[in-house]
């Protein structure tokens, strides 16, 4: 398996490298045309009018510019492929009708979720996400409330755009986003689950943090499969379609989260409490945005912190600054999600994020009063 | 057929049901099909079944398993699952204290291993020189999961008492910091959607 990954991440680095030989446009460009023909033949097609108009946007936009594929780099021209298929996957996550199964890998660890996703005749955005395997964990959404279930504990809900679930949240986001730390290139053809899919990748402009491998149907634009990919290559996360079915008409089993009573919204006073101390983090990846900011205290330990959110458009570190000596202890944990937690004098400066270890540590050690 | 027909059934391969019973049973044509395949089925685990009989069951299990309903109805029995715990009651319970709470047992540890210190600096000579341990774990996704909490000791030994101490309490500080980096994820959402609904107000 590890060889398999190695091997992998090498042709992809060979093919997608700073500069590309000349030889490698000529599939691109039939890459390109596939592109166009099945935007065409979906615009015509009599799906949901959301989807309609902007596949049909999408075409007349790369028929404009398939005839500036002579003046354009190879580079140029996977970026621009790239960003239309990942827009074109968002386009659909948001508006389109599909019932899929799916299966979420993390290291040995296997769920299998039923994933629903519709828009009702009155223009109600709807979603379900439940889990197969195990308790019955369900996470049910209303247009902007979502809502979490599970046997074990009192159901709450929050307002958002989208499900906290397996889906990575920057695929909800707006591209420009994700586009100042994340080269998007369409890297070729594929086949997942039997159907012919377009490769591509989120590459990280400094080659530090995760990068991500989306396969997206080629004839529906939908999602097949993600992978998270280390810096070295290796593969953390997966999720995988393994089967799907798109519709004109919501599935049936959606209609119901138009009638049921949602549980409460949790209140977020905490984020009301200005931080105390504007603490200067003297470094921080390219591309990494403040998103949140507020004084609160910690669930179980009750410690209190100055707490500072960035996101780069797909990725979210959190930066605690305490002065409470319960805190005082440096410590570091890796996973998926990792942690690094750093003791000076008279603070602990704890940062948190699915990021490598190595850049938790030097934001962490960068933080001065 | 019902669950207590099933049940019944069963009875029946293993011997336990009256004659009665059996008529009644054996009556129902859904009955005597299924009769048929429990006895083949149980045939081929005794090794009792001839060659020409396996080739029969894999069309007859493959017939079955497309007429049986509960494969196709999956995700509406799963739903009205949820619906009905939904209407059952434990419904409205002030959730904003809870929901903190809810998310508590996400972190599971699986091993622990020891990190080298760094030396910038900063750090006073002592807690250099204690070994800072790294849990691994099974990491956890969005979803909300929990896991029971596998207590371990790490390996440090510097000062057997006080270093048990401090890994019980690393354990609670690291799950501290998970949980709530996580709900602050979720909130961040819920920050993102009012502060777009301030701008629409602002700029119909």
């Amino acid at each position: 398996m590890k060889n398999w990954v190695s091997a992998w991440f090498l042709v992809v680095v060979i093919g997608v490298g700073v500069s590309i030989p000349a030889q490698a446009i000529m599939p691109l460009q039939g890459l390109l045309l596939v592109a166009v023909d099945a935007t065409t033949e979906d615009s015509v097609a009599p799906t949901q009018q959301r989807t309609v108009a902007t596949v049909g946007a999408l075409t007349e936009d790369t028929n404009r510019t398939a005839q500036d594929d002579d003046t354009m780099t190879a580079a140029q021209i996977v970026a621009r492929d790239g960003q239309m298929w990942f827009e074109r996957m968002q386009q659909v996550l948001q508006a389109q009708n599909f019932s899929v199964s799916l299966v979420h890998i993390q290291g040995q660890r296997t769920e299998l979720f039923r994933w629903l996703h519709g828009v009702s005749d009155d223009g109600q955005s709807l979603e379900i996400l439940y889990s197969l395997n195990g308790p019955e964990v369900h996470i049910v959404r209303r247009n902007q409330r979502v809502s979490y279930f599970h046997p074990m504990m009192a159901p709450y809900s929050i307002r958002a755009n989208s499900l906290f679930g397996p889906i990575p949240l920057g695929f909800y986001n707006s591209f420009a986003e994700l586009a100042d730390s994340y080269n998007v290139v369409a890297m070729g053809g594929a086949r997942v689950i039997d159907r012919p899919a377009v490769h591509v990748r989120l590459v990280p402009r400094d080659q530090e943090r995760f990068g991500y491998s989306v396969w997206i149907d080629r004839e529906s634009g939908m999602l097949l499969r993600v992978a998270t990919v280390s810096p070295s290559g290796e593969i953390l996360e997966q999720i995988h379609i393994t089967s799907m079915e798109l519709s004109d008409e919501m599935n049936p089993d959606l209609l119901q989260v138009k009638t049921i009573g949602l549980p409460p919204l949790v209140r977020d006073d905490p984020s009301l409490n200005p931080v105390r101390h504007a603490w200067k983090k003297n470094w921080l990846p390219v591309g990494f945005k403040q998103i949140r900011a507020n004084h609160h205290q910690l669930p179980m330990t009750g410690i209190p912190a100055d707490y500072f959110l960035y996101s780069d458009g797909m990725t979210r570190i959190s930066i605690y600054v305490s002065e409470d000596p319960k805190a005082s202890n440096s410590f570091a944990y890796e996973g998926l999600d990792s942690l690094y937690s750093h003791q000076y004098q008279n603070y602990t400066v704890t940062v948190v994020g699915r990021v490598p270890m190595s850049m938790l540590q030097r934001i962490a050690l960068s933080v001065r009063p | 057929m019902t669950e207590h027909q099933q049940e019944k059934l069963s009875a029946l391969m293993d011997g336990q049901l009256d004659k009665d019973a059996v008529e009644g049973l054996v009556e129902h044509a859904a009955q005597r099909e299924r009769w048929y395949r429990y006895q083949l089925v149980s045939a081929v685990i005794r090794g009792e079944a001839q060659s020409g009989h396996a080739a029969d069951i894999s069309a007859a299990v493959a017939a079955a398993i497309a007429a049986e309903p509960q494969f196709a109805q999956e995700p509406s029995s799963a739903w009205s699952r949820l619906t009905a715990w939904v209407t059952g009651g434990n419904w409205l319970r002030p959730a904003a204290n809870v929901a903190v709470a809810a998310s508590v047992a996400v972190v599971a540890i699986i091993g622990v291993q020891n990190l080298q210190p760094i030396d910038d600096g900063v750090t006073p000579a002592e807690t250099q020189n204690r070994a800072n341990p790294v849990f691994e774990t099974m990491p956890f996704g969005g979803v909300v999961n929990p896991v029971s909490f596998n207590t371990m000791q790490t390996p440090q030994q510097d000062s057997a008492a006080t270093s048990v101490v401090d890994a019980d309490f690393e354990r609670v500080l690291l799950q501290s910091f998970m949980v709530d980096h996580q709900q602050q994820l979720k909130l961040s959402q819920q920050e993102e959607v009012e502060a777009t609904e301030i701008i629409d107000r602002q700029d119909p």
